[in-house]
């Protein structure tokens, strides 16, 4: 004889789609169909197919505005060279350029590409990121280059106009520098204000 | 008695309600990632005061004139200047710039030799100019610029321009540069700045 006792299964799953299943018929009996839905005891099969959509909806719904904070950089404003050390930065230009940018690590398509410099971005001596830098090869660039089937080349029409600020640093102790210690606080600027992508 | 989806009038009475029930959710999700997408990730400047309504512009020319008269007597050169707070305007609290807003940065740029196109300028200041620039998802941005910059020349006069007066002038290696009226190549017809 077998003295186990039967064991009963109830997974989390389970009793998050009977809760979530009562919860959709109470909300479907409220409505002037109450009777019609109410009597259909038998079709709560039904109910779990539609609950399962509504499932399935809002799992998509939460994972597409899924951003990379690592790309957040990109935008954060570059202050290059940033020195290492005390005294005053004084800025000495501020430079505009227009450069690749993607927001969501797909690199758009009409941007100038070539060349693109990737370089730290270095702040009080740490690399807190990456940014790129492009230009395009020729004084008068193509649509291929810069533009985009449905705008001008960039110079009528920029796609980004990035600010970097070139600062000279002073001090009569702490001598210009751009070394980046080790220890990359690589997301220590960003400014995501949607949730990281898993 | 168990009754078969489809098979009554009840049956397919419930096929429309969960039909519409699942076209409306359809429509909030969609309607709901298209929200996603279409507000900003991020906006420059966001969260602090415009330095133009929470700041003193009066007091700031009245400081670049002064900055101005003490440049003069070291020969533009702003590593020689006896005091440095002048360099550092107090609404730089306001910048739109984190950079800018921090207590070890000058709030005035001092072009130097590498700038030649602004040799006729002894500093200017964009603490009181705003992009406001917004970012999206993808590759979008939108700029709706306002406010000043403050221009010491070199000839004696400190203005206020209005961003809607600077332009970018592009130079030969790609990268832009602030143009005001006065200023060697400025062309209205260049674009605006940082549009």
């Amino acid at each position: 004889m077998n003295s186990r006792a039967p064991r009963v299964l109830i997974s989390p799953y389970s009793t998050v789609r009977m809760l979530t299943s009562e919860l959709l018929r109470e909300h479907l009996c409220r409505n002037v169909f109450c009777s019609l839905v109410c009597s259909y005891e038998g079709e709560k099969e039904n109910l779990m197919k539609v609950h399962r959509i509504f499932t399935m909806l809002a799992a998509v719904s939460m994972t597409v505005p899924a951003l990379a904070c690592d790309t957040c950089v990109l935008w954060t404003q570059t202050p290059f060279p940033f020195p290492v050390g005390g005294g005053k930065y004084i800025k000495r230009s501020i430079a505009y350029w227009n450069r690749c940018v993607d927001f969501d690590n797909v690199p758009p398509g009409h941007c100038c590409i070539v060349p693109v410099v990737n370089s730290n971005y270095v702040k009080n001596g740490q690399v807190v990121g990456v940014y790129s830098r492009s230009f395009c090869n020729s004084s008068t660039p193509t649509d291929v280059e810069c533009g985009s089937p449905t705008s001008p080349p960039y110079m009528a029409n920029p796609v980004h106009i990035d600010q970097g600020i070139y600062w000279q640093n002073y001090s009569p102790v702490s001598p210009f520098s751009l070394v980046a210690r080790p220890g990359s606080k690589k997301k220590a600027d960003c400014k995501c204000d949607v949730p990281e992508k898993k | 008695m168990k009754t078969r989806l489809g098979t009554t009038r009840q049956g397919k009475v419930y096929i429309a309600v969960s039909l519409v029930l699942l076209g409306g959710s359809l429509y909030s999700v969609g309607a709901h990632a298209k929200h996603k997408r279409d507000a900003p990730i991020y906006t420059l400047g966001s969260g602090v005061a415009d330095p133009n309504q929470a700041g003193n512009i009066d007091q700031a020319v009245t400081q670049t004139q002064q900055l101005l008269s003490a440049l003069q007597s070291v020969n533009y050169d702003p590593v020689q200047l006896p005091d440095y707070n002048l360099m550092t305007l107090p609404d730089a609290q306001f910048a739109e710039s984190e950079d800018d807003r921090q207590s070890d940065v000058s709030s005035y740029v001092f072009p130097d030799a590498t700038m030649p196109e602004q040799s006729a300028i002894a500093c200017y200041t964009d603490i009181y100019a705003r992009t406001n620039r917004s970012y999206y998802t993808g590759d979008t941005s939108t700029a709706a610029p306002s406010g000043y910059f403050i221009v010491a020349w070199k000839n004696g006069t400190v203005q206020k321009v209005p961003v809607a007066d600077v332009r970018r002038m592009t130079k030969a290696d790609g990268t832009g540069i602030d143009c005001f009226p006065g200023m060697t190549g400025y062309d209205p017809a260049l674009p605006h700045w940082r549009q």
